[in-house]
Formats: C-alpha cells, sequence, structure tokens
C-alpha cells in the first residue's frame, strides 16, 4: 500500500489550522498505509500552523498512521527549522 | 530620512493574524522595504504578535509600524495583561516566542493604556531602496 499525499496550499496559521487538521483527520479514516503531507504550496507557516502539523502527525500515529511533512519552502521551512520541528514532521 | 509611522486596528477572531500582517507587510512595502524574505519574516512576527492577542484578548488589537532610519520596530497592543511567556521549547505556546526570537534582533513589553503593548525591533531589511523626494 502506497502512502496517501495530501497537498497542502496557501497560508498555514490560526484561520486555516483547523480545516487543514479536519482534512488529516477525514484522510485517516480510510487508513492509508501512510500520510504525506506536500507544503509545496504554502508560503506562510506561523506557529499555529506549526502547532496543526504536530497535532495532524499525532492523531495519526494514535491510529498507526505515520505523517511526514515534505517540500516545506522558504518562510516554512526556516519557521520549522527554528523551532527544531523539522526533524520530527520529516519523519527523518 | 525622518519616521515613518502607520497604525491600525484589527478586530480580534481567527482572520486577525492573516489581516494584521497582510496590512503591515503592504505598509512595509510602500516604505522601501521590499525584500521578500524579510517582509515573510515581518509577517510571522506580526502574525504571532497578534495570534497571542486573539489566544489572550478581547475586542481589537492595535497594530503600530515605526521606522526610523532602516530600524523598523512593530508594537502590538492589547486590552489583556497576560503576559507572553517563554515555556518548554516542545509547549505549544512556546513557539511562538521561539520564532520571534529567531527572526527578530530584540524584543519586550511595556503597560498600555490598561493592558499590555508588545514591541518586537526586527533585523535590518537588506538592499532596501529608499524611497526618493521629490527633485530640485
Amino acid at each position: 500500500m502506497s502512502a496517501l499525499r495530501l497537498e497542502v496550499t496557501g497560508e498555514l496559521d490560526l484561520a486555516t489550522a483547523p480545516p487543514l487538521l479536519d482534512r488529516v483527520r477525514a484522510a485517516t479514516a480510510d487508513q492509508p498505509a501512510a500520510i504525506v503531507l506536500d507544503l509545496a504550496g504554502v508560503f506562510f507557516c506561523d506557529s499555529s500552523g506549526i502547532n496543526a502539523l504536530i497535532d495532524a502527525q499525532s492523531y495519526a500515529a494514535a491510529r498507526g498512521i505515520p505523517l511526514r511533512v515534505v517540500n516545506a519552502q522558504r518562510v516554512t521551512r526556516r519557521a520549522l527549522e527554528v523551532t527544531g520541528v523539522l526533524p520530527l514532521l520529516s519523519g527523518a | 530620512m525622518s519616521a515613518l509611522t502607520a497604525r491600525f486596528d484589527v478586530p480580534l477572531d481567527r482572520n486577525a493574524p492573516r489581516a494584521a500582517r497582510h496590512a503591515a507587510t503592504a505598509v512595509l512595502a510602500g516604505w522601501g522595504f521590499r525584500d521578500e524574505t524579510w517582509l515573510d519574516t515581518a509577517a510571522v512576527v506580526i502574525s504571532e504578535l497578534v495570534t497571542n492577542a486573539v489566544n489572550h484578548g478581547g475586542g481589537c488589537v492595535e497594530v503600530r509600524l515605526e521606522s526610523h532610519e532602516e530600524r523598523v520596530t512593530v508594537f502590538v497592543a492589547d486590552g489583556s495583561s497576560v503576559v507572553p511567556r517563554r515555556r518548554e521549547p516542545d509547549d505549544r505556546g512556546g513557539r511562538g516566542i521561539a520564532l520571534i526570537e529567531a527572526m527578530a534582533s530584540g524584543w519586550g513589553l511595556r503597560d498600555h493604556e490598561g493592558g499590555k503593548q508588545v514591541w518586537v525591533d526586527l533585523e535590518l531589511c537588506p538592499g532596501r531602496e529608499i524611497p526618493s523626494g521629490p527633485q530640485r
């Protein structure tokens, strides 16, 4: 079974964190072997966005589904790096 | 170049961080701060400050931008006296402070009309195009 890839676009913040979590919760219902969150289309991420990514990973992990984040760009990547969560979210 | 200032109020709801950072970066770009990476960084700082106000404050948040020569300071005032605190790095609330500390050159707090005001000095913007005055 292959990983389910979810493309995330736009800005990750206080307003868009809840819909992202809803999307991941819905995706876990089908019990994919793994989930990959592709952030190539995300051009902004603050701590609300980071918390949502961490929560999404924890939620999936609690259901036995590994979730990892790929393709974080520019300021999103920098935000994940300086808060020290990039290795965790990348599944490294 | 003398000081430049801008201030605006944003109603505190889930959309406030987005509204505030978009308005602020538009103003900063108009002042000649056009480096994209720098503007992205400013947007994160402003978003964090306003998110903190949404989570702890009520009513409106006041955003103020000041530029003195090359220096830009962001002020965000809300009606709450709850102070942002640095907690454990793996703690949710601690990530906002960690981002501000990593992306700005300094920050602090002061009392402001019964609530608090957080100020953040942004890093210097590379390659700023200073708008020139009318030709004489």
